[in-house]
């Protein structure tokens, strides 16, 4: 995709500092595979008919059942669950297909686990909490993450971790507040990003675990920032608020080192915007008067967004016009 | 850059000797591409920034109670979008154009309170912002500004269809939409060797006719569900059609797929395709969304048209009034039939390639 998107963006360029005909670009786009050719057609096909037969015939599998359902005798909506669960067990167990038809099967099996224990909740009505759903399904797939080096899957394990934790403070105990709750994720996530970029890099070979690592990222500097924020604001529970500052100095560090060493702005950029929201709500705290602080706000908002773009191209300029 | 290097040395080959190329300022151009918006992080950067911008500017301006005089707010409006185009130009810098984005859209807003507040008639807001945009659009370059007021007209040509309860009549829109969109799409070779500006606004103008069809589609989407109701339903399916055989036909010619099993399954998947959209005219809609996209390899739209396929399916067999057994049969069956055609297909080209 990006290929095609360069070539398109250079031939566009060129029609603009040439005097290319209108034929000569039109050859172009279609000799350099810029339109799809025959080829790409008969991929279209193929891939079209897969994939909407696929989807189609699973669709209409589930339907049957959804339709029957309520007939289903309890044993046997169990079981049905259960023997698909077992079959594709064994399937990968015994038949050992490629890597990526493992790792799909086993995050197949770790979202039917959630549907197992969802049925059994729904025809026993033991009264649990979304809680206890959740903290069963984290666990039981907590060995198939671990073992698989499917990013995909380490997503699903994480929300599910998240999750859980969010429910716990919601139904279960008060023992943690807000700032107290970010805290932990933030450690747990820290932990896994740890493991993810240390540990793991020595195993998975060409896994591409960098979208993972953003999102994770993302998120633990979003919930820095806002955690960092509530704390300006409300002035209560001071120690986690502490603590929240000691992680977020401790995870911003790490996150600018890495990129400066990994040549990556998308770690500077994300702690600098954060840096930014959170200088900007430290600046409209101690103000009564909501009106000029506003525009004073909105002012500093774009000086600062400005220098650090400016800054974050230079960066970009040197580490990839060197690597030309 | 390597890239680069090999489509110049590509093109000095195919054309004549007195070839003229202005390498430096190409090269300049591209790099600037690459370094500065090429990566998405810069783009989010800018475009969070600038948000966040404009809404404290905005609570700013509505705290100190600028917003109670409708004069001023209706001429600032103007100020704002004039001004924001003059600076855009003026500088023409990457990082200016966080403020002057914000400012402009921060304009059309202003306009369309002050019209309110003095009471005028909504026609006269709609064609002062069709005005505008085609004004803005003759006098900017940005790519930006430039989708914004691609936007900002065909939103107001649709909203004029609104407020006159011209519901039956989505159709002109439909096809002018779709007509233009195929046709920017197609001419692409000639608009952009026609003039640097035309260079230059090709591609905003195309995604923004791209979201201005998608919409069309998304309110047939819709038809039923709210308060509307269109009639002659068949007419959409049928330029839908007309639409999706001109693009396919090359694929019959002399230079398309020549095997008799390729013809089979496009004919299979064409029928299949059909039957739905006779109820439901939106599924032609976004088959032609998707076959556009892919044959002129908008990749991005492309990606786009296919998570709209998946849920423009999604709603229809939702919507389907029959049990759904009757529908899981179907769903199974037509899968079915699909996957033998892929198969057959499948053994055809291990044959042949």
């Amino acid at each position: 995709m990006q290929a095609r998107n360069l070539k398109r963006q250079i031939i566009h360029l060129f029609s603009r500092h040439s005097h290319w005909s209108a034929a000569g670009v039109e050859a172009a786009f279609k000799e350099q595979n810029v339109y799809a050719d025959k080829k790409d057609w008969k991929l279209f096909l193929n891939i079209f008919l897969t994939g909407l037969g696929a989807s189609f015939m699973i669709a209409g599998i589930v339907f049957f059942f959804a339709f029957n359902w309520d007939h289903l005798h309890k044993f046997a909506k169990l079981g049905i669950i259960q023997l698909l669960m077992v079959c594709l067990a064994v399937w990968i167990l015994l038949f050992k297909p490629g890597e990526l038809v493992r790792n799909i099967v086993l995050t197949v099996l770790s979202c039917l686990t959630g549907v197992l224990f969802a049925v059994f909740g729904q025809i026993y009505q033991t009264g649990a909490n979304a809680y206890d759903f959740f903290l069963g399904w984290t666990l039981f797939i907590a060995l198939w993450a671990l073992i698989s080096d499917f990013p995909p899957l380490w997503l699903i394990f994480l929300v599910l971790v998240h999750m859980t934790l969010y429910l716990y403070t919601e139904q279960v105990s008060d023992r943690w507040n807000y700032a107290g709750l970010i805290n932990i994720q933030v450690v747990i996530d820290l932990l896994v990003l740890l493991m993810v970029e240390w540990l793991f890099k020595k195993r998975l070979r060409e896994v591409k675990t960098g979208w993972f690592v953003y999102l994770t990222g993302l998120y633990v500097i979003v919930i820095l920032t806002s955690a960092i924020i509530y704390g300006i604001y409300s002035r209560i529970h001071m120690t986690e608020w502490m603590i929240s500052i000691g992680l977020s100095i401790l995870t911003y560090t790490a996150g600018v080192f890495h990129g400066f060493r990994t040549r990556n702005v998308f770690y500077l950029s994300a702690v600098g915007f954060s840096l930014i929201v959170i200088l900007t709500a430290l600046l409209i705290k101690p103000f009564e008067d909501p009106v000029g602080i506003f525009f004073i706000a909105g002012l500093f908002l774009v000086l600062t967004t400005t220098f650090l773009i400016r800054q974050i191209m230079k960066l970009n300029k040197e580490w990839h016009a060197a690597a030309q | 850059m390597q890239q680069l290097n090999e489509m110049i040395t590509w093109v000095k080959s195919k054309e004549s000797a007195d070839f003229q190329l202005d390498e430096e300022a190409l090269k300049t151009d591209f790099l600037e591409y690459q370094s500065a918006y090429g990566n998405i992080s810069l783009k989010v950067l800018s475009i969070l920034g600038g948000l966040l911008a404009t809404a404290s500017f905005m609570g700013f301006l509505v705290l100190t109670g600028f917003y109670d005089s409708d004069r001023l707010v209706t001429i600032s409006g103007f100020v704002f979008i004039v001004a924001s185009v003059l600076l855009n130009n003026k500088f023409d810098h990457l990082l200016l154009d966080t403020t002057t984005i914000a400012t402009h859209v921060i304009g059309y807003v202003l306009i369309g309170l002050g019209f309110d507040e003095l009471h005028m008639n909504e026609r006269y807001l709609i064609g002062t912002f069709m005005i505008i945009s085609l004004l803005v659009m003759a006098f900017s370059e940005n790519y930006m500004i430039a989708l914004i007021s691609v936007l900002v007209f065909s939103g107001s040509l649709a909203a004029f269809f609104e407020i006159y309860d011209l519901e039956n009549y989505v159709i002109i829109l439909f096809l002018l939409f779709g007509g233009s969109w195929t046709w920017v799409s197609a001419h692409e070779g000639l608009i952009i060797s026609g003039s640097r500006k035309l260079n230059k606004l090709f591609q905003p103008v195309h995604l923004g006719l791209f979201i201005a069809f998608t919409s069309v589609v998304f309110f047939l989407v819709m038809d039923g569900k709210f308060s509307f109701q269109i009639k002659n339903l068949w007419v959409y399916a049928l330029a839908a059609w007309a639409g999706i055989i001109y693009l396919i036909s090359p694929l019959f010619g002399k230079n398309g797929l020549t095997d008799i099993k390729s013809k089979i399954c496009i004919v299979i998947l064409a029928v299949l395709l059909l039957i739905p959209s006779l109820y439901a005219p939106y599924i032609a809609g976004v088959t032609f969304m998707l076959l556009l996209t892919y044959k002129y390899g908008f990749r991005t739209q492309f990606a786009l048209s296919v998570a709209f396929l998946v849920y423009a399916f999604s709603q229809y067999y939702y919507d389907l009034n029959m049990t759904l057994l009757v529908k899981s049969g179907i769903l199974f069956g037509s899968g079915a039939l699909l996957l033998a055609a892929r198969l057959i297909f499948n053994k055809q080209l291990t044959d042949h390639e």
